[in-house]
């Protein structure tokens, strides 16, 4: 990542409406905005980078990353972005790195500066590692052990922008989760496939990375399926339970009033209407 | 009055003991009755002298008592025997026992009155029962019985053939599904006192499909009738057995061509994908019997001239689209209603109204069958079989394009199955392929660490997923299939508790792709067994046993076998032929052949 930004040559065209191809996260450079805390290296280059954001999760935090420890996939490089907790989650974070430090390629925790939500956390996170894909992890989930051997796998042998599984809920409830086969069209009802994936660089790159939408409330991920389905990206779908959604009752998604709801929606038809249109949905299956 | 079969199957004798040896040398002992025209336990009840004397050895069984002593002196002989009716309808017999040519009414009608074709009570009435049955003249002939009574003692009564004509609301009632509370609670706008709750349902609900039972209520009716699906089950084995030797069935099919029969199978187009397999597969098989078998849906004519339709999934066919136009050809002499959803589904509340009208109807549900002859409806238990050259039971060498499949290797190579049959060249270790249901989600949830070290696809598609195009579906029957012959287990969990057979997962997904099926108990099914042509563990250990069967030596092994147990077992007596065998039967009493 170059720290130099630069400057814009479309006239007027705000990061989030018209990402380039490959060019930065941002006018400005992502990696200002927090300092490495913990730093490790160690044996191998990693073709994934795990990036966990992290805010006020320091009950969670171990078990996440003790699912990375747990991957079958070696070497893997590990960021922690803390997103200026207020509970000790960083540093349960660098304890917990400094036991592994063996496991893991290159392991950081990288604190911001201040608070910029979780859209930046994860930006953060892309800028600061190189690895070729990333896995979005958050601090109060969990992977299986074969998860991201097998989503690399499905990734090389499909040729796919980014690689998903079915999700297995647990917490405050039990279930299958809503993932299914890669299918752009759906995205016009609402969203169905979680954060949770190994996306290629460059994808995350030419899609400007993950756009701050107001209010910050947890829709990043839907944006950027959305912008994937614009820029012409395709997922590709394993059917297993290889990642772990924890589900609280308080959950950032789950406590929403019905008018919040169709405000969100229509935000979202807004920023991308030929996702919401049927004609789209045609050209895409080409 | 010994009558062979009937004691071979209502005491579950293997075929190769003889019936009359049986009888004399273990029968008599266990005082059981050679012919249903005699019911040693309720005589024995009825007449305490008869134990008294078979124990002081002056009979050897209650049967003897009868023949020797008891006819004379007017004993009745069964439940059906009611001797003051027979007297009032028949002045000849009492002329007779007057005059004492007769020593008793029951002795004229053992003696005749049953070849006359006589009533032994009020409610029987054998013209009528002719005419509702028509197959019964041909059986008595060939079964060399005395009479339609006996017909209906051996074979009626069974089979849930009525006697009388009893009134459609009867007939609903008899069916035992109907329950007050569960149609309240089921339908909030309807009123609460139960009397006006039926009337609602009879007057309204019925034809209206609205759902008005339960899997409790289901439950209390199948253990209601606990004995008579036992005995069901094994006259329905026997009589696959017998078409699988091919004793029966020829002759059948032979006179269906013969007269150049044409069936429609009529299956809605824009409902579920996976009826229009089943009727896809009921025509092929039809065809490959020989009989002029050809698909239709909602958009084809009602002019178009065919000797039977069947229509498949009527639930959807006569409310979707077009379909509802069809309502009047529901009820005529020729449509036959096969019926595939599950009894204690909302959308059976569709399929009952629609059933009870139908001449015939086949269900894929073998409980659910007897239920509905329970109902008065002439039911026969069908599912689809086994048929070597039919799509569903071919190799899918390519499926490169299947999107599902898209992040696997092994997706990518042709591959037949039936070419090796090896168990390690199955890549999927565990599959699930079905809609998501609480139950099932919890199931799936707990073996959650089987995928840890081992493949394990579950597809678990929501039911409240958008609806799409049909292209744009995440399965299909072809897909289904092909997962199934790359997969060493196919998993079955059963929707709900209740645990109905499920055809499409254990039949066309597991057994017909040389899968091994394991599942959660469920209700038996007359053809393939637990722990012989499949594995049956309780959800709780259910991964236990998968861990066992693909961890170990032992474990493989048995998974080996009972794949290849089911899959032989689909292949005869889950063939496509005997399958058909009491449909063509039935097809050929409606025609009257």
């Amino acid at each position: 990542m170059s720290t130099d930004p630069t400057p814009p040559s479309l006239p007027d065209a705000s990061d989030e409406r018209a990402p380039r191809d490959a060019g930065p996260l941002r006018r400005f450079d992502v990696k200002a905005l927090g300092d490495i805390v913990y730093e490790s290296q160690g044996a191998g280059e990693a073709e994934v980078a795990v990036v966990i954001p992290l805010y006020n999760y320091a009950d969670t935090i171990g078990e996440a990353l003790q699912s990375v420890v747990d991957q079958d996939l070696a070497p893997l490089v590990v960021v922690v972005l803390d997103d200026c907790s207020t509970d000790d989650g960083g540093q349960e974070a660098i304890a917990f790195l400094e036991s592994r430090a063996a496991r893991f390629a290159t392991a950081r925790v990288v604190r911001h500066r201040r608070n910029q939500g979780l859209s930046m956390a994860r930006n953060s996170g892309i800028a600061w590692s190189d690895a070729p894909f990333l896995f979005m992890l958050d601090a109060d989930n969990r992977l299986r052990p074969p998860a991201l051997s097998r989503l690399l796998d499905a990734l090389h042998c499909s040729g796919a922008d980014f690689a998903y599984s079915q999700l297995r809920m647990f917490g405050d409830e039990e279930g299958i989760g809503l993932a299914d086969i890669w299918q752009p069209q759906r995205f016009a009802v609402g969203n169905y496939i979680d954060a949770m994936a190994l996306i290629r660089r460059e994808a995350l790159l030419a899609a400007g990375g993950y756009a701050v939408l107001a209010d910050d409330h947890g829709w990043e991920d839907y944006d950027l399926w959305c912008r994937f389905v614009e820029l012409g990206f395709e997922g590709v779908f394993l059917p297993e339970l290889l990642c772990d959604y924890r589900v609280h009752s308080a959950s950032m998604l789950r406590s929403r009033t019905n008018k919040h709801l169709d405000a969100l929606m229509a935000e979202m038809r807004l920023r991308h209407p030929s996702v919401f249109s049927a004609r789209q949905a045609g050209d895409q299956r080409a | 009055m010994f009558n062979p079969d009937w004691y071979r199957t209502r005491f579950s004798l293997s075929s190769d003991v003889p019936a009359f040896l049986h009888f004399l040398r273990d029968g008599v002992f266990e005082d059981l009755s050679p012919t249903p025209l005699f019911d040693s336990k309720f005589y024995r009840t009825m007449y305490p002298e008869v134990e008294t004397s078979i124990r002081d050895g002056v009979y050897s069984c209650s049967l003897e008592h009868f023949i020797m002593k008891g006819m004379d002196r007017g004993l009745s002989p069964s439940a059906d025997w009611d001797s003051e009716y027979y007297l009032r309808q028949n002045p000849d017999v009492v002329e007779d026992v007057k005059t004492g040519r007769r020593r008793s009414a029951v002795s004229h009608w053992i003696q005749f009155g049953i070849g006359e074709n006589r009533a032994p009570n009020a409610r029987f009435d054998a013209k009528l029962y002719l005419e509702n049955y028509p197959a019964a003249t041909e059986e008595i002939r060939r079964q060399g019985l005395l009479g339609t009574f006996e017909h209906f003692a051996v074979f009626g009564r069974e089979r849930r053939w009525l006697v009388d004509a009893p009134s459609l609301e009867e007939r609903v009632r008899g069916s035992g599904l109907f329950d007050n509370e569960v149609y309240s609670a089921l339908n909030p706008d309807v009123p609460s006192d139960p009397a006006d709750t039926w009337r609602h349902f009879w007057q309204h609900g019925l034809d209206e499909g609205r759902p008005f039972t339960s899997p409790e209520v289901v439950a209390r009716m199948l253990a209601r009738l606990e004995a008579d699906l036992r005995a069901e089950r094994y006259r329905f084995k026997m009589m696959a057995e017998a078409a699988l030797a091919g004793l029966e069935n020829r002759d059948t099919a032979a006179r269906l061509c013969q007269r150049g029969i044409r069936v429609g199978v009529f299956c809605s187009s824009i409902g579920n994908f996976f009826m229009r397999e089943i009727a896809d597969l009921l025509a092929w098989g039809l065809e490959a019997e020989g009989i002029t078998a050809i698909r239709r849906d909602q958009t084809g004519s009602s002019e178009e001239p065919f000797d039977l339709r069947v229509f498949v999934a009527p639930h959807e066919f006569f409310w979707l689209g077009e379909g509802s136009q069809w309502a009047g050809v529901a009820g005529a002499a020729n449509s036959i209603m096969y019926n595939v959803e599950q009894a204690q589904t909302r959308w059976f509340g569709r399929a009952f109204p629609l059933l009870l009208k139908a001449p015939l109807v086949l269900d894929i549900n073998f409980q659910t069958a007897e239920i509905l002859r329970r109902a008065g409806c002439n039911a026969v238990h069908f599912m689809p079989g086994h048929l070597p050259g039919g799509r569903c039971a071919q190799p899918c060498l390519d499926i490169s394009e299947v999107e599902l499949t898209r992040g696997y290797r092994f997706a990518r190579q042709p591959y037949d199955w039936l070419e090796r049959d090896r168990l390690e060249d199955r890549p999927i270790d565990l599959l699930f392929v079905g809609t998501a249901t609480p139950r099932r989600d919890m199931a799936l949830s707990r073996l959650q660490d089987l995928a840890d070290a081992h493949r394990f696809l579950c597809v678990c598609t929501r039911q409240d997923a958008p609806l799409l195009s049909p292209d744009y579906g995440t399965t299909s029957t072809d897909i289904n299939c092909a997962l199934g012959q790359r997969a060493k287990i196919v998993l079955n969990i059963h929707r709900d508790w209740l645990g109905y057979f499920e055809w499409s997962r254990m039949v066309l997904q597991g057994f017909w792709q040389g899968g091994c099926v394991v599942s959660d108990p469920g209700l038996p099914n007359p053809v393939f067994e637990p722990g012989v042509h499949y594995f049956e563990e309780n959800l709780r250990n259910i991964g236990e046993l998968v861990r066992w069967l693909l961890e170990t030596e032992e474990g493989r092994d048995q998974l080996d076998r009972t794949r290849r147990a089911g899959y032989e077992r689909a292949r005869t007596l889950g063939s496509m032929r005997v399958a058909l065998a009491p449909v063509l039967d039935a097809f050929a009493g409606l025609l009257r052949l």
